[in-house]
């Protein structure tokens, strides 16, 4: 679980440029955590010139190549999340499909030196989606991931994302994907967070009908169907016990709190502890973005369920 | 064990055999000593030679390759000297009275020929000659005379340039190879048409190539032996991506050798196929390369080598002035004396070298490899001829004195006068240029204005002897103009191109038509004598047209974001 990023020993590391100092807490954490906590990192500015000076006194450093190419594809959503005006030259394309190239070639690199790193191929997924690289070669990184760490929850939501359809496109083989892999998971996992995701994407894909993000969803998810896929989800995953718990039970908390479940939702809450309320960058452990931030402003939102719930409860 | 002697000024390696007499005599000429417009030439010259031993059931075989041309024989001692003293004969005074039925056999074995990979990947490396001729039709045919046919038998088929190999008890008495006099020809310099590489070049869907070009011996022939086995593990066993994988090596005449590796593909897994092949090439360039793999390579490599097994290409070393290795123990020695470092610097030169023919409509730029030119980059200065009838490219084509350019929107093909590799001449006027960097501009006169003019122009510039003359076409199939379609035709087709902006533009007069009519309404209520029920009305349409704005508004970014 991450505390406040900003606060981090590895947020410290990574911008004093002390690469000794970020292997000592990348090496030290388990896979999944590793992953989440290089995307957690991968966003500080003016890391390239470091990261590639570390990558040329060591290429075979699996960690600096997964921790560039992150950082080179966090520099693609940012150009791609920029609001152009319309008279301006909008050379986004061209900038963002040079910015996937280099981090694709740093990660190519990087897995033929490191072909068991999962931060490698977890990042190859969201390169290989950018780049259109097709879904046999996704699926085929996504292999060469699960040889390398079944389970991995932070790759399989990259795989989950691309399995979205575009436009008219099914959203049935994203479900499945999900169903299949939560069912597959190991005991006390996340991977039930799976499921939730890709309903909350799913409901909220077209949202814009003169109603309120919450009132789409809602309309969403109390279909008879998508409500009884994330009960089912939810009573097999039971309470996650390592990474991704936080993320895991906001997730279903929001959904049973659009529900109106108020009994499920406060046993999320009252999962949460106290920390979740006043730490809301801690609420996303999952590195999958802040669930109440879909709703609104992220901890008003938070706030109000959770009052809702636990003085239901009451 | 290989001895040297000479017949007649002409070498001879001879391997001590038992069994039948197997031998073939080799001539330094094939292909690429072909200028395009006579393609065919040697290829027609071997088949001349040959006639005379018709159908008998002898084991007789000849080949026209890329560097050398060969005619091996198997059987009795009389067998071999009747066949090689009898290919020399021919060859001597080519039969002409089977001209015209060769010409003939040669364009039907020419029809049903397969290009493969190997013919595209020599096609974008080496452009239009030297190496990349072989990927051409043989356009000579057409147009050779038996002189022509006799100065190329002077020139390549004479007694400096042939060698003769012999597996067998011995050299047969009664070979007398009467040959005339020459001279010994080299291979032509090696063309390129890759200005950068790595590249890559698209070919067809079921498919990955790739091949490169690196200093001949024995570390490239492990190294490709280690390449097809690292592929055939990631792309057939554990990716199920492949059926066939391969990895060929052959040795070219300047010193270096071509290595092509090859994995097929279903259409739906291209993109697999490419990626792993991609990986596989990454690890090569990084030289992350097991020694478990250069060993059994090499182990099995050397355990190939056989005493008269290499005879052939001990021959074409000789011809070429490599070093001729006598033993197969020395052949191996070179293979043994290969550790994973000497595989590992040529995987870096292979691999910086290559170029990638990636399937379909993948590319292979985001792996760091260079688009191999499709086109030019520059146009001649001249008259412009512009297309006639309906052309939604707006072509045109431009003659100048030293070439001649096709546009097509932004693509600019051209060809230089001074570097035209061949013209194929249509009796209709049709003439198609071919440049040496394999770059084509095919001009049909009926399509552009002042047409004769064009064909003219190019007649004048070209050198006749890069000229090709063409069967007359069908008249129905001289290609004219595209008339005009009707403007419904027209507004038809825009619409579909732009269906969904045609769309949010309809939307967005309805929007402002409505807008419009609201404010109307409610300036005729206050400046005029509407009643209030008009101003309801009114403001009701004002409020419903800036809805409906918003969402157009938003459907025009959504338009732009795609």
């Amino acid at each position: 679980m991450l505390p406040a990023m900003s606060a981090h020993p590895l947020h410290t590391a990574v911008s004093a440029q002390d690469w000794p100092g970020c292997r000592a807490v990348l090496d030290a954490a388990g896979p999944m955590e590793r992953t989440a906590l290089i995307r957690a990192v991968a966003g500080l500015p003016d890391i390239e010139g470091f990261l590639t000076a570390v990558l040329r006194a060591d290429p075979a450093d699996g960690t600096a190549s997964a921790l560039l190419g992150e950082h080179l594809l966090h520099r693609v959503r940012a150009i791609r999340a920029e609001d152009r005006p319309w008279y301006e030259l909008d050379d986004r394309a061209t900038l963002t499909r040079e910015l996937l190239c280099r981090a694709e070639q740093t990660l190519i690199d990087g897995a033929v030196q490191n072909p068991a790193d999962p931060a490698i191929w977890s990042a190859r997924l969201v390169s290989a989606h950018g780049l259109d690289l097709g879904p046999a070669e996704t699926r085929r990184r996504y292999q060469r991931l699960l040889a390398a760490a079944p389970d991995h929850l932070p790759g399989q939501f990259d795989m989950l994302r691309s399995l979205y359809p575009g436009r008219d496109g099914s959203w049935e083989p994203a479900h499945e994907f999900a169903r299949e892999t939560a069912a597959a998971a190991p005991p006390g996992g996340a991977h039930g967070a799976l499921v939730a995701a890709a309903h909350i994407d799913h409901g909220l894909v077209d949202p814009d009908r003169g109603l309120s993000h919450t009132e789409v969803l809602t309309a969403y998810l109390v279909q008879e169907p998508v409500r009884a896929e994330i009960q089912r989800a939810a009573e097999r995953s039971g309470v996650p016990t390592g990474y991704g718990r936080l993320g895991f039970l906001n997730l279903f908390a929001l959904c049973f709190t659009l529900l109106g479940d108020q009994p499920a939702a406060a046993r999320m809450f009252d999962h949460m502890g106290d920390r979740a309320a006043e730490d809301p960058e801690a609420l996303d452990d999952l590195g999958a973005g802040n669930p109440w931030a879909r709703l609104g402003d992220a901890v008003h939102e938070f706030g109000e369920a959770r009052e809702r719930a636990l003085g239901g409860a009451k | 064990m290989i001895n040297r002697s000479e017949i007649g000024g002409i070498p001879v390696l001879h391997t001590p055999t038992t069994g039948p007499l197997h031998a073939g005599l080799v001539f330094r000429v094939g292909q690429v000593d072909e200028p395009l417009a006579r393609r065919g030439v040697t290829h027609l010259i071997e088949h001349l030679a040959l006639h005379s031993f018709g159908a008998a059931d002898h084991h007789y075989n000849a080949a026209t390759g890329a560097e050398f041309t060969w005619f091996h024989m198997r059987g009795t001692e009389a067998e071999v000297v009747a066949f090689l003293n009898g290919v020399c004969a021919a060859l001597r005074n080519l039969p002409e009275q089977r001209l015209a039925a060769e010409k003939e056999i040669l364009r039907t074995e020419g029809n049903s020929r397969d290009t493969g990979p190997g013919e595209a990947l020599a096609l974008w490396r080496h452009g239009a000659e030297s190496y990349g001729s072989v990927a051409y039709p043989e356009w000579g045919l057409a147009d050779l005379t038996i002189d022509d046919l006799r100065s190329w038998t002077a020139r390549y088929f004479n007694r400096q340039n042939a060698a003769l190999w012999i597996a067998g008890a011995g050299v047969p008495a009664g070979l007398d190879l009467d040959l005339p006099d020459g001279d010994r020809q080299p291979v032509p310099p090696v063309s390129s048409a890759l200005p950068v590489r790595p590249a890559w070049f698209p070919g067809g869907a079921d498919l990955v190539a790739w091949d490169t070009v690196v200093p001949r011996g024995a570390p490239a022939l492990v190294f490709a032996g280690v390449l097809e086995r690292v592929l055939f593990r990631s792309l057939r066993q554990e990716g199920g991506l492949s059926y066939t994988v391969r990895a060929d090596v052959s040795a070219r005449a300047d010193g270096t050798a071509v290595i092509t590796a090859l994995a097929d593909s279903l259409p739906e897994k291209q993109g697999a196929v490419l990626g792993a092949f991609v990986d596989v090439l990454a690890a090569m360039r990084l030289g992350v390369i097991d020694e478990a793999d250069v060993a059994a390579v090499v182990k099995n490599r050397a355990d190939e080598i056989t005493g008269a097994g290499s005879l052939p290409g001990e021959v074409f070393n000789l011809l070429t002035g490599q070093r001729v290795r006598t033993t197969a123990e020395e052949i191996q020695a070179e293979l043994r004396a290969v550790g994973r470092d000497d595989v590992v610097a040529v995987a870096a030169v292979a691999v910086a070298e290559g170029l990638l023919m990636t399937p379909g409509r993948t590319r292979a730029d985001w792996a760091g490899y260079a688009e191999a030119p499709a086109g030019s980059d520059a146009a001649v200065d001249g008259r412009v001829h512009a297309a006639l009838g309906y052309r939604p490219d707006g072509a045109t084509l431009t003659v100048a004195a030293d070439g001649v350019t096709l546009t097509r929107g932004d693509d600019l093909a051209t060809v230089r006068f001074d570097s035209c590799a061949a013209v194929l001449a249509w009796p209709d006027g049709a003439r198609r240029l071919i440049g040496h960097d394999g770059i084509q501009v095919h001009a049909e006169p009926t399509l552009f204005a002042d047409g004769p003019a064009v064909t003219a122009a190019i007649d004048t510039a070209v050198d006749p002897g890069a000229r090709v003359t063409m069967p007359a076409r069908e008249p129905e199939s001289i290609p004219v103009p595209q008339r005009r379609p009707g403007l419904l035709t027209r507004v038809r087709w825009a619409y579909i191109r732009n269906r969904r902006l045609t769309w949010a533009v309809l939307n967005g007069l309805g929007a402002v038509a409505l807008g419009v009519f609201g404010c109307y309404a409610i300036g005729s209520v206050l400046f005029g004598d509407e009643t209030w029920n008009v101003l309801g009305g009114g403001f009701f349409a004002v409020l419903i047209s800036a809805a409906w704005l918003g969402s157009v508004r938003r459907r025009f970014r959504e338009l732009m974001r795609d």
